[in-house]
């Protein structure tokens, strides 16, 4: 058999051609300037983050307990006063336009029921078309108004103190790890990279070789001396590279922008990803070899990437979806790179703790890319 | 001495019940233009593809360059260049980058591209477009790049699979001489065409027909083969009274046909008798005509004539 620098020359060749033409077609562009972007626009767009929200205050007391509730609202981030009123009348138009998307009304007599003893009843009025950010600015304002209602109680206690003494009380002290801030950015950006390393690896490499395909070249080739296995090497090496490439890209701009952190090994994410890499190009091949056309295999490609998306938990959380599609998921290889990219960008992660993801990953992609080198040896051969 | 280039045994091909081809057997000599010539669907092609190694016999071999297409098939693919009629080429690479593409994937090391591409550039003329995109040039001169890149590294045969589809007529008398200089040098040159005028420019030919060989030889055996006697040509204002006339006389025990205003007969019978005839029956007949000559067989005539004989068969 032939030595190893018999391997590799036709493979270089290969590998040479590729980056010319990627040049040429100015694909580069495409695969450096579109995943910076998608990383850019989806860190911005997925966030389920709600901050400033358009607010409307209908303060029919205009008491000084009731401007003083206001004014916790006015010091909130979460809540931008749009309007501040005493007509009730107005409250149908604010959130019918939009203007508003949550009012505050205080009904006219807060201070008396206050000052009386009574409970006094604040009403938020929240816009349901949207039932996602309509929840959580309710339970914002719920926090609020709690609050606000504490500390009422606390000054009537404070009085009471030399006759009851002091009172029991549990309070809670929030700690969340790993994104104290609870930004989506940090949680979607590692996303973005699993999902752009589809694209960059699945589609180009399924339209790249049916390219080849439908012009022929690939039959050119088979009279050649070079091996089936040549080819896919010469092909696939340098979508490994740019995909890899990617990932620095998205990493270092990312960071600058969101500021994202990152705690974990680089090189681990990047031996990683080079699994998820490999099963990506193995799907692509194996699209390759049923398409004729590249419209085809940009079909397939767009059919494969869906649940990868989907069902990956890169949206939605695995836990929220029905069993049934909970058990799908497994076959799903991005579930896997979810749980690794997130791991090793938020917790820093080591091997060890990914070492089930990491196997799922390398079993994934022997099984596609055997699959692949067949499936190419018999279209090819 | 004659040396053996391609040598097929029994050569045969079967996809499920269809015979693609069946039970070929031919030599092809070392230099020589050897043409492959029949409809779509003759199996020519699939032919070519097994002695390129694209397809595995079902039954029989043939020996390309000294190896057994069945046995040896990496060391018959090392010395054949083939070229097919979708050119192959990667059109955003230049002239030299593709040469250097296909010269690369046989193995060649860059010392010796590098010294190969002048040469072949001249060879093919292509002399100064070495650094031109290639799909920025017209057919003629792709399919020119297409032929480079097939004998860059200096196969012992050339395979050229329906080398001339969608090219212009003087671009492709261009190739053709081109071509013949390749076998000058002791190049073999096995080509499929379906373009009949262009048998011509082979050295030998085979006719195939529903996957079998009809009829093998150079150019005159093969037209003698099918038309051992002249064909006499008159041109006339009334074909079909001529047709008619001449269909009268026995004594031809031939054929007449009518190309528009030609007649073209063919008989058993000598040229200087057959003449004679001819215009005495059309005399008779009342049919005024002109250019009486005798005429060569064009190669349609040719396989028409065959294809109908094997048939008959």
């Amino acid at each position: 058999m032939g030595t190893l620098k018999e391997f590799l020359v036709p493979v270089g060749h290969m590998m040479k051609k590729e980056f010319i033409e990627m040049r040429r077609s100015k694909l580069v562009i495409m695969l450096i300037i579109a995943p910076i972007i998608q990383a850019i626009v989806f860190g911005y767009v997925a966030t389920t983050d709600i901050t400033h929200v358009p607010t409307m205050i209908c303060d029919e007391d205009s008491s000084s307990q009731s401007r003083a509730l206001s004014d916790k609202f006015l010091n909130s981030e979460y809540f931008d006063i749009v309007d501040l009123t005493r007509n009730p009348q107005t409250i149908q138009g604010e959130l019918g336009s939009n203007r508003a998307k949550v009012c505050i009304r205080i009904p006219n007599d807060f201070e008396k029921r206050i000052k009386r003893g009574e409970t006094a009843v604040v009403q938020i009025i929240g816009d349901g078309t949207d039932s996602n950010s309509a929840t959580q600015t309710m339970s914002r304002a719920q926090l609020i108004i709690m609050a606000f209602s504490n500390n009422i109680f606390a000054d009537k206690i404070t009085s009471m103190r030399s006759v009851v003494g002091t009172l029991p009380s549990v309070s809670m002290e929030e700690r969340v790890w790993y994104n104290p801030e609870l930004a989506s950015a940090n949680v979607m950006v590692p996303g973005v990279i699993g999902l752009i390393l589809t694209i960059v690896t699945l589609v180009i490499m399924s339209l790249s070789i049916v390219r080849e395909k439908e012009s022929g070249n690939i039959e050119q080739m088979v009279v050649t001396p070079i091996t089936p296995l040549q080819i896919i090497a010469g092909k696939v090496i340098p979508y490994i590279a740019i995909g890899l490439a990617d990932i620095v890209l998205v990493v270092v701009v990312c960071g600058l922008i969101f500021k994202t952190p990152f705690v974990g090994s680089f090189l681990l994410l990047m031996v990683l990803s080079f699994l998820m890499i490999m099963v990506n190009l193995g799907m692509g091949i194996l699209i390759s070899t049923v398409s004729a056309t590249q419209q085809q295999a940009m079909f397939s490609s767009i059919f494969i990437m869906m649940p990868n998306i989907l069902l990956s938990g890169f949206m939605f959380p695995i836990k929220n979806m029905p069993v049934v599609l909970q058990w799908l998921t497994y076959l799903i290889p991005m579930r896997y790179y979810m749980v690794i990219i997130r791991g090793i960008f938020l917790k820093g992660l080591g091997f060890m703790e990914l070492l089930p993801q990491s196997a799922a990953l390398f079993v994934y992609g022997v099984i596609v890319f055997t699959a692949a080198i067949r499936a190419f040896r018999k279209t090819a051969g | 001495m004659r040396e053996i280039s391609v040598k097929a045994e029994k050569l045969q091909k079967k996809f499920g019940d269809f015979t693609a081809v069946d039970s070929v057997s031919f030599e092809v000599e070392k230099g020589e233009i050897y043409g492959f010539l029949g409809a779509n669907g003759a199996g020519k092609t699939t032919t070519i593809r097994m002695l390129c190694g694209l397809l595995q016999p079902t039954s029989g071999d043939a020996m390309v360059a000294g190896f057994s297409i069945k046995k040896d098939p990496d060391e018959v693919k090392k010395r054949l260049g083939y070229m097919s009629q979708k050119f192959s080429l990667y059109p955003l690479l230049t002239v030299r980058e593709n040469i250097e593409f296909y010269a690369g994937i046989y193995g060649l090391t860059d010392a010796v591209i590098k010294a190969r591409i002048p040469e072949v550039c001249t060879q093919v003329e292509l002399e100064k477009l070495e650094d031109k995109i290639t799909g920025d040039m017209p057919g003629g001169l792709k399919q020119r790049v297409a032929l480079a890149c097939a004998i860059a590294h200096k196969p012992a045969i050339v395979f050229l699979d329906e080398p001339t589809a969608g090219v212009d007529p003087i671009l492709r008398r261009r190739f053709w001489e081109i071509i013949g200089a390749l076998s000058d040098n002791g190049t073999t040159v096995f080509v499929t065409t379906h373009y009949m005028d262009e048998v011509e420019h082979c050295n030998r030919i085979s006719l195939m027909h529903s996957g079998r060989i009809i009829k093998e030889g150079t150019i005159p055996e093969i037209k003698k083969a099918a038309f051992e006697k002249p064909i006499l040509e008159i041109q006339t204002d009334t074909p079909v009274k001529a047709y008619d006339a001449l269909n009268k006389v026995k004594e031809f025990n031939g054929d007449v046909s009518i190309h528009g205003a030609l007649i073209h007969l063919i008989t058993g019978m000598e040229t200087a008798g057959a003449k004679a005839l001819m215009e005495k029956a059309l005399a008779a007949g009342g049919v005024e005509f002109t250019h009486p000559e005798e005429v060569e067989p064009t190669m349609d005539d040719v396989f028409v004539k065959l294809v109908k004989n094997y048939e008959a068969k």
